[in-house]
This record gives C-alpha cells, sequence and structure tokens, in this order.
C-alpha cells in the first residue's frame, strides 16, 4: 500500500466517525434553510427562508452543514481514487462501460460483478501457483488457466492483470519458460492491489450512499 | 408499470464462464431482450430441443418442440465440452433451428477462427469484451430473420458481415494465427449453482 491509499483509508476512517457522531435531525423540512455565521446558504433546494431562533438554526445548520460536507468529502476521495485507477492503467474502459450498464434497477451489478471476479481471478491465481510449485509442471494447463484469467479479467476492465496474462502468453507461445514464471509474482501483485482498491471503491460507495448522497459519475 | 407495445425476443446466451454470462444476461436485459444463459454447448441444445450425442446424459431423444422461440442464439466460441462453433453447425444442421441467427463472441483475433465461424453461417462475431454497441447490432438479424422473405436467393439479402473491436483492445493479439477450431484444454470446476437460468 503506498502514501495515498493510506491517507484515503484514514479520510474513510474519519468521514465514517464523523457520520456516526452526527445527530440525527427531528424534523426533516423540504423547505428547511441552514445558515451559519458566514453565511453559507445550505439548502436542500436551493430555498432560503428564516426560522424564529437563530441558536436552533445555528445548530441544526452545523449538523446538517457537517453532514453535507463529510458527503463532499466522500465523494472527492470516491472521484480521486476513481481517477487514479484510470490513470494508473488499473482499470480501463471496459469499467465505465460496466459503470453504465448500472442503474436503479441494478444497482449492485459492478459489485456483484467485480465480487465475481475476485472469487474466480483468486481460485485461478491459486491454481497457478500451486500447480507451479509441482515436481513437474503441468504448463498446459497453466496456460490454460491464464487464459481464463485473461478473459476474466478483460471482462471487467482489470487493464494490469489482462496485461500480465497477455505477456504470460507471449513467453508461452515463444515456449520461455523462465519468462512464464517470472509472470507468476506480478500477477499476484495486481490481483492483490486490484482488489484493495477495488474495496476501497466500494466502501466508499456505501458510505457515501449512507450519509445520503449520491456516487459521482466519470466523465470520459 | 410500462406495457410493452413490441414483443421482446427472446435470446439464448452460451458461456462457460460465470462472470461472463452475468456481463452478457445483463448487456441484453438492458437492450429489451429476454434472456436464458446457459453455461455450456450441451444444455444449449438441450433447450433447444436438439439431443447431443455426444452428451453425457444420455437419455432417450427427446421429442418435444422447444416451449419458448428462441430469437438469437449467442455463444463463446472456447467451452469445455462442445465448442461454440460444434453449437454453431449443430444448429445450422436443424431444419428446425437454422434459420436462428447465430452469433459467436471470442476473446481472440484469430482470422481463420472467425472466417470459419462465417463460412459455417455465423451472423457476426464479436470480440470480447462484448459492449452495448456490440448488442445494438444484434437486432437487424433477428428482424430479417423473422420478416418472410419471398426472395429465393438468400445471398442477397444477406447483410455484410462485420467485426467487432473493443476499443481496449490496445495491443494486438500476436499469437499464432492457425486455429484448427482446438480451444486450450479448458480446466474450469464448475461451481455455478444452476445450469439453467430462465430470466
Amino acid at each position: 500500500m503506498n502514501i495515498q491509499d493510506l491517507q484515503n483509508l484514514q479520510l474513510i476512517q474519519i468521514a465514517s466517525e464523523r457520520i456516526r457522531n452526527v445527530e440525527r435531525p427531528r424534523s426533516v423540512s423540504s423547505v428547511s434553510p441552514f445558515i451559519n455565521n458566514n453565511s453559507t446558504i445550505l439548502s436542500s433546494c436551493g430555498v432560503l427562508c428564516l426560522n424564529p431562533t437563530q441558536e436552533s438554526i445555528n445548530q441544526e445548520g452545523n449538523t446538517q452543514r457537517e453532514k453535507a460536507m463529510d458527503v463532499n468529502m466522500l465523494q472527492r476521495t470516491y472521484s480521486d481514487l476513481l481517477t487514479s485507477l484510470f490513470r494508473e492503467g488499473i482499470l480501463n474502459q471496459q469499467f465505465t462501460e460496466l459503470q453504465q450498464l448500472q442503474d436503479e434497477n441494478n444497482p449492485g451489478f459492478v459489485y456483484e460483478v467485480v465480487s465475481l471476479f475476485f472469487e474466480d481471478a483468486g481460485r485461478l491465481i491459486n491454481e497457478l501457483i500451486s500447480n507451479f510449485n509441482q515436481q513437474a509442471v503441468d504448463y498446459k494447463k497453466i496456460d490454460a488457466y491464464v487464459h481464463q484469467l485473461k478473459g476474466s479479467s478483460a471482462s471487467i476492465g482489470a487493464e494490469k492483470i489482462r496485461s500480465v496474462c497477455q505477456t504470460f502468453r507471449e513467453y508461452y507461445d515463444k515456449n520461455d519458460i523462465q519468462g512464464c514464471y517470472n509472470c507468476i509474482q506480478p500477477l499476484n501483485q495486481e490481483f492483490v492491489t486490484f482488489k484493495s482498491k477495488l474495496e476501497a471503491l466500494f466502501t466508499l460507495e456505501q458510505q457515501i450512499v449512507a450519509a445520503g448522497g449520491s456516487i459521482p459519475m466519470m466523465r470520459h | 408499470m410500462t406495457v410493452e407495445t413490441q414483443p421482446q425476443f427472446h435470446v439464448l446466451a452460451v458461456d462457460d464462464s460465470v462472470l461472463d454470462r452475468k456481463l452478457i444476461e445483463r448487456l441484453l436485459k438492458t437492450s429489451s431482450y429476454q434472456v436464458t444463459t446457459v453455461d455450456s454447448g450441451t444444455k444449449a441444445l438441450e433447450f433447444l430441443g436438439i439431443q447431443d450425442e455426444n452428451s453425457e446424459n444420455a437419455a432417450s431423444v427427446s421429442p418435444h418442440h422447444q416451449e419458448v422461440e428462441v430469437n438469437l442464439i449467442i455463444t463463446d466460441y472456447c467451452m469445455p465440452g462442445i465448442t461454440g462453433y460444434d453449437l454453431l453447425k449443430k444448429v445450422k444442421e436443424s431444419s428446425s433451428l437454422r434459420d436462428i441467427p447465430v452469433v459467436i463472441m471470442s476473446s481472440e483475433n484469430i482470422p481463420s477462427r472467425i472466417s470459419r465461424c462465417m463460412e459455417e453461417g455465423a451472423d457476426e462475431f464479436f470480440l470480447k469484451p462484448v459492449q452495448l454497441s456490440d448488442v445494438s447490432r444484434l437486432k437487424p438479424h433477428i428482424l430479417k430473420k423473422s420478416v418472410k422473405c419471398q426472395d429465393e436467393n438468400q445471398n442477397q439479402n444477406k447483410s455484410v458481415t462485420t467485426i467487432s473491436s473493443p476499443t481496449n483492445n490496445v495491443s494486438g493479439n500476436k499469437r499464432k494465427a492457425t486455429d484448427d477450431g482446438i480451444c486450450s484444454e479448458r480446466i474450469r470446476t464448475r461451481y455455478s449453482a444452476g445450469p439453467v437460468t430462465i430470466v
């Protein structure tokens, strides 16, 4: 894990603690305004009106404002993480295709598909590693596993994993055993990285939704 | 609840990968198709009402008509057991099913494989990962077959077959171009719950 990951995780922790400590507003009015001392106006539908007691406004305002700021922060962290995943080449355009298939009727589609991949890829990589540790290595079998892994990773947009699989198969075609062998550790590492980043992404999604926010859409 | 003014077309999707099945199902349903997914060519043939002589469950030939009409078959090429190519052949050999359009999907861009499939009667060949833009190309094939063609000569009405290429397939696949139809040995533990999912 790098510094950025750690910072992201810390942000998530801070954010979730703040959300837990925030008091739920007792009544929800669709037109209530929240004005703080710095004249920042926050309203759920952009309408300004006045409440009787300034004090109760401030208290409610601070609570709601804090909550809104937490959601904003979570959303920013989410967007930053997602952008970095594309920029670093961990995800490719296919992942965006998956996101576009997700809608209010299928809210968990990306999560379901990626979870299937975690299972599938995890199993395949374990098979690869154990097969490589055999006395007599069955390279044809290993190539078949890598073929499957390449297909799955391509299907969900896990670009780096797909790329290592492709490199492996090129070595296999040239009967370059050492080349094949050298791909296994990177493959495992890429999978571990992919899994932890996507899990962080999904955790952020859950927290954003729990805090009443919406998941930011990426623009390409 | 909206009322469907147009009848839904029914697609049979065949793929041994549970992940790819989920994906193709979502792609098709998003495009308003009714979808049945199966995890093997053998099960596809069972569903279609053709008995596969190589099937493990060698029961007596079932004479029943398929109860649900299938408007299009989309199948993965590389599968354990009978391949997508074998499935294509069997469908085209069947008098009752040969008019159903068949689309082949493959993760490998092998020209000889593609031409073999097209020669055998496939209507399209999609490179994986299949995208919404690919699925949008299915409708003409379904409509073409469902219209009673007066013209005896079917070749005149055959649309130009094109091969789609996903935009994220950056580096070309430099694997050997030879393909005698044998996929790399598939060793896949079948852990999918049910064989047939009708949705």
